[in-house]
């Protein structure tokens, strides 16, 4: 081995470290060869297209898709002694994407540039080819036909050096999505982005964007807004805070944002709203169950399925058949007040009467039942219990999206909800900010 | 305090930018979640005065709306006699926390300058609006001379 070949290859060596990261070049402890990664440059509109090796798509519906990156070429390769003053480096090339065929021409042209290089050294050329010149040489046309497998070519006319390193009765496609995917993903994590909520200039793997506009934002902010947001039954509502934008956060994001408590709430909400838009659903009535009930409005009983309760659909009592419904919410206030205001001895025979337990419910059912007589308001299409903080009389249901009027309760023409207050002929004409005296009572 | 942060940028960029029609920006500087100032519309009748305007943000700004009260009396369809006004971009159901102040002042400028009829607070004056316009521009250049604050000198 001459010093001179030595000296050359310590150098291109030396070079190619300080020119590539470790993804795309590491050479091997000895210093005789290494590995090189290369991702191809794709161009801004690159689309794919897979097929298997009898030439059929997998999938019937989308066949094109668009990518950013496709997994990289990988050149192992190792100096002989006579390197590059007489030989060229021994390589073998390998790659997911490109068959066996188009391998072997690109090892063959790989071969030409040595030749036109010949006596110095070679593996930066061949990189540069490899990321800028590959698709131009294949004559890649857009969508880029991507096959698994080679048929019908003689094993001879193949490169030993060439390898479709995938297994040929894979289907390719999702690896290739995923692999862009994580690329992506990679690429956001390590950019800089200006939070559009609290305005503060974060690194990407600190942010998320939605997957549809994909604005992006912090998640310390996401976090904040998407609790409140939960916290306040809003579950529709984990929009993109751009405003008009209507990209909504995907579940798995709501999960990996919010602790796992909020996200079952948000999960139950979601599901609950959804329910309570239909009409023939009803909620089993023990409290351990709650399971949906699907029940036919002529019909008075329900039956769970989970727990096989049957129960009467008006009261959520035991069905009792063609007998009235017992203790109404009336009659629920009265034996509370009774039990409040009785003496001590009073108390203990109700309590030995009814059970502690039952009493204490229905003092809880009273309390919360006053609470909500007293603040609230039904919506007058699903009946979601609304309180107004402030604002103006035009509401809108959490619930349902419904807009209603707080004065007289009826429901609002969706696309004019204001008419309603400015009707002369309307009863609630010109009180729109009209407050009304029940609120007033306790507040102030 | 994540609201003061945000709101500390969105004043320094409203001061730096110069908005021709919100001026004479007070904000107490323990309390950034009250600005007050001077909104100066440029559209007849509202342009022969200016209105003070008071924005009151929660403690959960941005993830919740600020809310708007004219300080100034003021003649117009859109906000009531209690100085209260309903503006879209800041309800409950449309509020989106990436809304910057200057879009909400933008937006109610806008309303200011082009009244909605078609959304009345006071329907009195919205009639008046569309019934005899005139009229209206007369009674409200007189209101907005009688009660409005005095228009800052242009620089």
């Amino acid at each position: 081995m001459s010093s001179e070949d030595l000296e050359a290859q310590k150098d291109e060596l030396l070079a190619l470290a300080s020119i590539y990261d470790d993804e795309e070049f590491r050479s091997d402890e000895g210093a005789h060869g290494g590995e090189i990664r290369v991702l191809v440059d794709l161009p801004e509109d690159f689309r794919i297209i897979v097929r298997d090796k009898n030439n059929e798509t997998v999938e019937n519906g989308q066949l094109e898709y668009k990518v950013s990156f496709l997994p990289p070429l990988i050149l192992n390769f190792e100096f002989p002694d006579d390197y590059p003053s007489a030989s060229p480096p021994r390589y073998s090339l390998s790659c997911k994407w490109l068959t066996r065929l188009q391998l072997t021409a690109v090892c063959k042209h790989l071969d030409e540039l040595w030749n036109e290089n010949n006596g110095s050294v070679v593996l930066f050329t061949w990189m540069q080819f490899l990321k800028e010149d590959l698709l131009k040489f294949l004559n890649c046309e857009l969508p880029f036909e991507i096959i698994n497998g080679t048929k019908g070519v003689k094993k001879e006319t193949l490169d030993n050096r060439a390898i479709q390193e995938v297994d040929p009765r894979i289907y390719l496609l999702p690896i290739l999505l995923d692999f862009d995917q994580a690329q992506q993903q990679k690429l956001f994590d390590s950019k800089t982005y200006i939070c559009g909520v609290c305005f503060t200039e974060k690194i990407g793997s600190a942010c998320l964007y939605f997957k549809e506009c994909k604005h992006v934002y912090c998640k310390a902010c996401l976090t904040d807004y998407f609790r409140i947001q939960i916290t306040d039954g809003n579950v529709h509502f984990l929009n993109c805070p751009e405003p008009e934008c209507t990209s909504s956060a995907t579940p798995a994001q709501v999960k990996e944002l919010v602790e796992e408590d909020l996200f079952a709430r948000y999960d139950r909400l979601l599901l609950q709203s959804s329910l309570d838009l239909m009409a023939d659903i009803v909620y089993c009535p023990r409290k351990m169950c709650e399971t949906a009930v699907m029940v036919e409005t002529s019909n008075a009983m329900g039956i769970c399925p989970r727990c096989q309760y049957p129960f009467c659909i008006s009261c959520k009592k035991t069905y009792h058949g063609v007998s009235p419904c017992r203790r109404t919410k009336e009659e629920i206030l009265e034996f509370c007040s009774r039990y409040l205001e009785g003496s001590e001895e009073k108390k203990k025979l109700l309590e030995q009467t009814y059970g502690k337990r039952e009493i204490e419910k229905a003092l809880e059912e009273s309390c919360s039942e006053e609470w909500l007589t007293k603040n609230s308001k039904p919506c007058p299409r699903c009946n979601t219990n609304i309180q107004k903080v402030d604002g103006c009389n035009k509401m809108t249901c959490i619930g349902c999206r419904n807009y209603f009027c707080w004065v007289c309760l009826g429901c609002l023409n969706k696309y004019r909800p204001y008419s309603h207050f400015e009707d002369a002929s309307s009863p609630c004409f010109n009180q729109l900010f009209e407050i009304l005296n029940e609120d007033n009572d306790d507040e102030d | 305090m994540a609201a003061s942060r945000r709101l500390y940028k969105e004043l320094e960029e409203i001061k730096k930018s110069g908005m021709r029609c919100f001026r004479n920006i007070f904000v107490d500087d323990a309390n950034l979640l009250t600005w007050q100032g001077l909104l100066v519309p440029d559209s007849p009748p509202y342009d022969k005065g200016a209105f003070k305007i008071e924005i009151n943000f929660p403690a959960e700004y941005p993830f919740k709306p600020p809310k708007i009260t004219f300080k100034t009396k003021i003649y117009h369809p859109n906000i009531d006699e209690k100085g209260q006004v309903c503006l879209p971009i800041i309800s409950a159901e449309n509020w989106k926390p990436a809304t910057k102040t200057d879009q909400v002042i933008q937006s109610l400028i806008t309303l200011v300058n082009e009244p909605e009829p078609e959304h009345p607070l006071r329907a009195d004056l919205a009639e008046e609006f569309s019934k005899d316009h005139k009229k209206f521009i007369r009674n409200a250049e007189e209101h907005t001379r009688k009660f409005g604050e005095k228009r800052p000198v242009c620089e």
